[in-house]
């Protein structure tokens, strides 16, 4: 996607000023922010209470969160947009929200609304003017970010027609128009229908391969886990894990964790429930509870859910089923998904669980 | 700094209002109040018509063809002809007006007839009478005779236009001057009953259509009202009120539309300073409506310079003006916007501001009308070591210098209707004035006038005097010696000046005067019959006229009539008494007495024939200046040696006091616009201007260094004092030093000394009285003065508006005609700095909230 990537401009920095381009590209700090009540209301909100997370050049980097986590809290701060209440945040190692790292950062907001007299290609010269380009590089880069968000064709159209699917598409080609070093996303497939969502991921994943550097906020798990290499788990202001998708680490996730959970049938002689019942309970999570599926004679078929730290477990128990005379009519492994994690994780903070998951 | 994100936000916010339907619709009606206005044009013609307004005193003219019916006398006078011709139902009432009977006449009954004259006159001299109408016109021929009469028409005052056409053939005369002669003809036989009119006059066409009613003023008068009237009001009102409204309404959603989530962050996270957003936010809401105005005014421009031929490329100052009122709107919508986000909030707070603008206004016009402008003074005068001064309430306030305040002798009144004529001292110890009843919707004074002496022995309480003549607008003392009850007083009206021994006012009021000339004085009353024939007031044309000669501002029982009969007043006349000099050319040793008159084009110079009383004065020098009409009051003024007269034409002329010989003609210095000028020296005058300030004039002799040749009349010193109200110089002859008395700022006096033989400025300040304020005044001062300084002035930007286009620093309405009219400062610069500040503490306010708040 060598495309993308812009010639230096006069208006930009040029490329031996632009520091930290490789290594750490954000990097938050103790970061707080409380709103404060007026007059009338004394309340305080707690947005953010010490958030510590870092970001480094070429990843995807994925904060994720249910709704009022705090997520879009950190993203304006870090464009400046608010003040942080205390702690720090940088971005290529200048302060977040000065004019220098916004320089270096394309951003598309959630629910982007462009002004109805807009055309796709009016919209692109009036961004790119904000962020300083001259006309001539305008001229080019909206070509070229046209086609790459699949809106050439369709560019002289005004706005108030596009689908909200193109009216993203065109947020990512804005945020791209200055060619930043950074691109942050607040919740870029928020509200589109499959189809739309589909187009915006293709987008991502094509300037993720081209080596951007991503930081990507959004409470839908399936699109994280599609796109991102890095993640962050926010709830109620603070960060509950983070680190590579596949190794994920953080105060939450240092709890005993099993690595697979097992679903089992078993025909079982009503007399040896209880002992049974018995020998298994350490493997049963806390809040299962045996499951009697139907009744036959004296044979009872129940259904139990173990957690298991490893294979040995998993043979212990079906040792210990067939030991007391069961039959087990069906085992189920069941691994640990990214789902299971933040819905752990956000149930132990106690927030709200997100209802859309897919 | 780059400014290319900021021009792209001022041009999204253009384009954005491009996008508007609201300003194509805009647009449209622009359009379309263009086109109408297109076809507006004028057509110049000579004035022909009498209209009702052209009549200054219509009771004089009610008399003057009263008397021309009913005197045998006038039979083949002018007067009576007129009167003859006039038809039958206006002689029925005219008849029962010479019986001594009430009748009410309306004007333009009375100017409906007269026109009726100059169609038979020009029916008659062209021979165009209509088919239908020779029957008649030959029966009413058969037993009337024609008005004119070239014979009894010599008697009358003729102007030189007059005299000019009389003396052309017929046949060279259009359609239009015969009409005009005619008109002028009819001035001619009812002198003193008509204001001056310039020879052409502008008529406004539609089209190829004229308008129905006429338009008669002359061409500098239109373009004159032009420039301060009518676009100002149109600017005002079209685009400060429907132009700024439609602004708001559109542009009152571009804050809010920028708060919206989806464009705030992407706009913040731009990189760009947030106040120079918010400021290319405010100028993009302005070019919206500057693209408006500019449309609309470049009309008007074009309009008025192809049409009217009126290029005033001033009237372009109208689109920064109509901004900058937006701007103050806006201002304040911007706020709001970002502070509740909500367009409808917008609106409303712009709607507050006109509305607390509105309220603050008519309450700081209540306080002016009734609190301030009655204490306002409009004349001073000193008797003796007391001040006096009449006030714009029609009182008369007495300088209480101990308690530095005003005392009432004459209570002053609110919106009072009544006129104080302007007081004057005849010596010592007394003081005239004169009050007139419901005087500003009275200006011919008809009913009871007596004169108002003011006595110090008597506590200066205000005692009735003589008989004044009717419609005196004005008295002025002459020859007075050091005794009391010495010299005279003279009345001026419209028509006629009149005079009076000053003994006599004192033995009106009961005192007895010893005088060496009484027992001549007696002699002269009796031996009344045996006078030169007076002018058209005299009172020799039998007692049961006598009520005729009074309605028409004759001779009373006082005051006798000394206008020569080749001299006519017309108003605006402004009147100077030079100050005595010796005669020694006439190897006279008396000091002699002259009056100068300039009225309408003419500077004349009246002395009186022997006893100022006793004979009609004589006209011994006449001198015409050109004039034109223009907004500027005519002045003049004499001292000496120099006379300086202007005649409202902006140019000052200086002529030689004696001979009238012209001495300098040439612009004022610096390019003041004088409201009146007073003599203050030989060679030293004082000019208040129009915007409130005193110079002080010096004219340059004529053996005086070359270099000075070309600016003979310079200003030597201006005094430092701002909104004079009035002014006057005490001048004693033998002294070295002239007084300068001066009200300004509403009622307070400072008092100037200037050496009379210097020629540099030696202008020192004597004193300045501040009188103590009433309750009210404090309040209007402090309270009123605190609502202006917190709210931006924006009423007042149509005057900048006025000021701006016309050029203008003042406006003079109506009035001036013996004196100075009603002036109406504009006050350019403090509407647009009030307004400005209110901007800028707007923008700064909205620019702190802009920086420091979270989104």
């Amino acid at each position: 996607m060598s495309s993308i990537i812009a010639e230096p401009t006069e208006d930009l920095p040029a490329s031996d000023e632009r520091q930290g381009t490789s290594g750490t590209i954000i990097s938050v700090n103790g970061l707080q922010k409380v709103y404060r009540g007026n007059w009338l209301r004394s309340s305080h909100v707690h947005a953010l209470s010490g958030v510590t997370l870092q970001a480094d050049a070429g990843q995807v980097f994925g904060l994720l969160g249910p709704n009022g986590a705090g997520k879009t809290t950190l993203i304006k701060i870090l464009l400046g947009v608010i003040r942080s209440s205390g702690g720090s945040a940088s971005l290529f190692g200048l302060p977040a929200g000065s004019a220098a790292a916004r320089r270096r950062v394309g951003y598309l907001p959630e629910s982007l609304r462009v002004d109805r007299h807009h055309t796709a290609r009016s919209a692109l010269k009036y961004y790119g003017r904000l962020s300083g380009l001259d006309g001539t590089t305008i001229g080019n880069r909206s070509d070229e970010l046209l086609k790459l968000v699949g809106l050439d064709g369709r560019d002289r159209e005004p706005v108030r027609r596009f689908s909200k699917g193109m009216l993203q598409r065109l947020g990512l080609a804005q945020a791209l128009m200055h060619d930043p070093d950074l691109l942050v996303l607040d919740e870029p497939t928020d509200g589109l229908d499959p189809v739309g969502r589909s187009e915006v991921r293709r987008v991502i994943e094509r300037l993720r391969d081209s080596g951007k550097t991503i930081f990507l906020n959004s409470h839908i798990l399936h699109e994280v886990e599609l796109v991102c290499t890095h993640l962050a788990i926010m709830a109620k202001g603070r960060v509950l894990a983070s680190g590579p998708i596949d190794n994920l680490s953080g105060p939450g996730l240092n709890a005993a964790t099993s690595e697979l959970t097992i679903h089992m049938e078993i025909d079982l002689e009503r007399s040896t429930l209880d002992e049974l019942q018995e020998q298994l309970q350490p493997m049963m999570p806390a809040d299962a509870a045996w499951q009697l599926v139907r009744s036959q004679g004296t044979k009872d078929l129940w259904r139990v859910q173990l957690n298991c730290d490893d294979q040995a477990d998993v043979d212990a128990s079906v040792d210990l089923v067939r030991g007391m005379g069961g039959s087990i009519v069906t085992l189920q492994p069941h691994r640990h998904t990214l789902e299971d994690t933040f819905m752990r994780l956000v149930q132990q903070a106690g927030a709200p669980v997100p209802i859309a998951s897919s | 700094m780059n400014w290319r994100p900021y021009f792209a936000v001022v041009w999204d916010s253009f384009h954005a209002a491009m996008a508007s339907r609201v300003l194509w619709a805009a647009m449209l009606a622009i359009w379309i109040l263009l086109a109408m206005l297109a076809p507006i044009g004028v057509r110049e013609d000579y004035t022909t018509t009498f209209r009702f307004f052209d009549v200054y005193n219509g009771t004089r003219m009610k008399a003057m063809l009263a008397q021309g019916m009913v005197d045998p006398s006038q039979e083949d006078a002018p007067l009576g002809r007129i009167a003859e011709a006039m038809p039958e139902e206006l002689s029925r009432k005219l008849k029962r007006v010479g019986e001594g009977d009430e009748v009410r006449i309306p004007l333009p009954m009375l100017t409906d007839a007269l026109n009726e004259l100059i169609d038979q006159e020009f029916k008659l001299a062209t021979g165009k009478v209509d088919d239908d109408e020779s029957e008649k016109e030959a029966d009413k021929d058969s037993n009337s005779r024609h008005w004119y009469d070239a014979v009894a028409w010599k008697e009358t005052v003729r102007l030189r236009e007059l005299r000019e056409l009389d003396e052309m053939p017929a046949e060279e005369l259009s359609d239009s001057l015969v009409r005009r002669r005619a008109r002028l003809r009819i001035e001619a036989a009812l002198p003193g009953v008509f204001e001056a009119r310039s020879a052409r006059s502008v008529l406004l066409t539609y089209g190829t259509l004229d308008f129905p009613t006429g338009f008669e003023i002359d061409r500098t008068q239109f373009e004159s009202l032009f420039n301060q009237f009518v676009i100002p009001t149109l600017v005002h009102w079209l685009l400060g009120f429907v132009l700024v409204f439609l602004g708001i309404l559109v542009t009152a959603s571009i804050i809010p539309d920028m708060l919206q989530t989806g464009s705030l962050h992407l706009l913040l996270s731009k990189p760009v300073s947030r106040p120079a957003l918010l400021i290319a936010k405010f100028v993009g809401g302005c070019a919206f409506v500057f693209l408006c105005v500019a449309q609309l005014v470049i009309g008007l421009y074009l309009i008025a310079g192809l049409r009217l031929e009126i290029w005033n490329p001033r009237i372009l100052w109208c689109i920064p003006v109509a901004v900058f009122l937006f701007a103050v709107f806006f201002s304040v919508s911007v706020p709001a916007g970002l502070k509740w986000r909500s367009p409808i909030i917008s609106i409303a707070a712009a709607g507050a501001l006109a509305a607390i603008c509105l309220v603050f206004s008519i309450i700081a016009g209540v306080f002016d009308t009734r609190i301030v402008q009655p204490d306002r003074i409009a004349g001073l005068v000193r008797a003796g070591d007391d001040l006096l001064s009449v006030t714009n309430g029609g009182g008369l306030n007495r300088m209480d210098e101990e308690q530095l305040q005003w005392v009432p002798v004459i209570e002053s009144k609110a919106m009072s209707n009544d006129r104080v004529l302007r007081p004057v001292a005849i010596d010592d110890d007394h003081v005239l004035t004169a009050r007139i009843r419901n005087g500003k919707f009275n200006p011919f004074g008809s009913g009871s006038l007596d004169l108002i002496v003011l006595a110090r022995d008597n506590d200066w309480k205000p005692q009735p005097g003589l008989r004044l003549p009717t419609a005196t607008e004005r008295l002025i003392p002459i020859g007075m010696t050091a005794g009391p009850g010495s010299g005279h007083t003279l009345a001026v009206n419209t028509a006629d000046l009149l005079i009076t021994h000053n003994r006599d006012i004192l033995s009106s009021i009961g005192k007895k005067v010893e005088d060496s000339d009484k027992e001549a004085g007696d002699e002269n009353d009796e031996s009344s019959d045996g006078r030169s024939p007076r002018g058209q007031a005299s009172n020799s044309i039998g007692a049961w006229l006598s009520t005729l000669v009074t309605m028409q501002g004759g001779a009373t029982e006082e005051f006798v009539s000394i206008l020569p009969r080749n001299v006519a007043l017309s108003p605006p006349i402004r009147l100077a008494v030079p100050p005595p000099v010796k005669d020694a050319a006439e190897g006279r040793s008396s000091e002699t007495t002259r009056l100068l008159i300039l009225n309408g084009s003419q500077l004349q110079q009246l002395e009186p024939d022997g006893d100022p009383v006793e004979n009609v004065w004589q006209r011994t020098r006449a001198v015409d200046l050109p004039r034109s009409d223009t907004p500027l009051p005519p002045v003049l003024a004499a001292s000496g040696r120099y006379v300086i007269a202007s005649t409202g034409d902006e140019l000052a002329r200086v002529l030689d006091g004696s001979e009238l010989s012209e001495f300098y003609v040439g612009d004022w210095p610096e390019d003041i616009a004088p409201l009146s000028v007073h003599a203050v020296a030989d060679n030293l005058f004082l000019v208040v201007t129009t915007e409130g300030n005193g110079h002080l004039l010096h004219v340059f002799d004529h053996d005086a260094d070359d270099d000075v040749s070309e600016h003979r009349l310079q200003i030597i010193a201006t005094l430092p004092v701002d909104d004079i109200e009035s002014a006057m110089v005490e001048t004693v002859a033998d002294a070295s030093i002239a007084r300068m008395f001066v009200a300004h700022d509403v009622d307070r006096i400072s008092e100037f000394q200037v050496s009379k033989n210097l020629q540099s400025a030696d202008l020192t300040l004597i004193r300045s009285i501040e009188p103590e304020r009433s309750f009210w005044r404090r309040v209007d001062r402090y309270g009123i003065g605190l609502l202006e300084l917190l709210t931006p002035q924006v009423l007042a930007l149509g005057d900048t508006t006025a000021g701006m286009v016309s050029g203008k620093k003042a406006f003079i309405i109506g009035g001036g005609d013996m004196e100075t009219g009603e002036v109406v400062r504009y006050g350019i610069v403090k509407p647009i700095v009030s307004c400005g500040v209110f901007i800028l503490a707007m923008l700064l306010l909205s620019c702190v909230y802009f920086t420091r708040s979270d989104f």
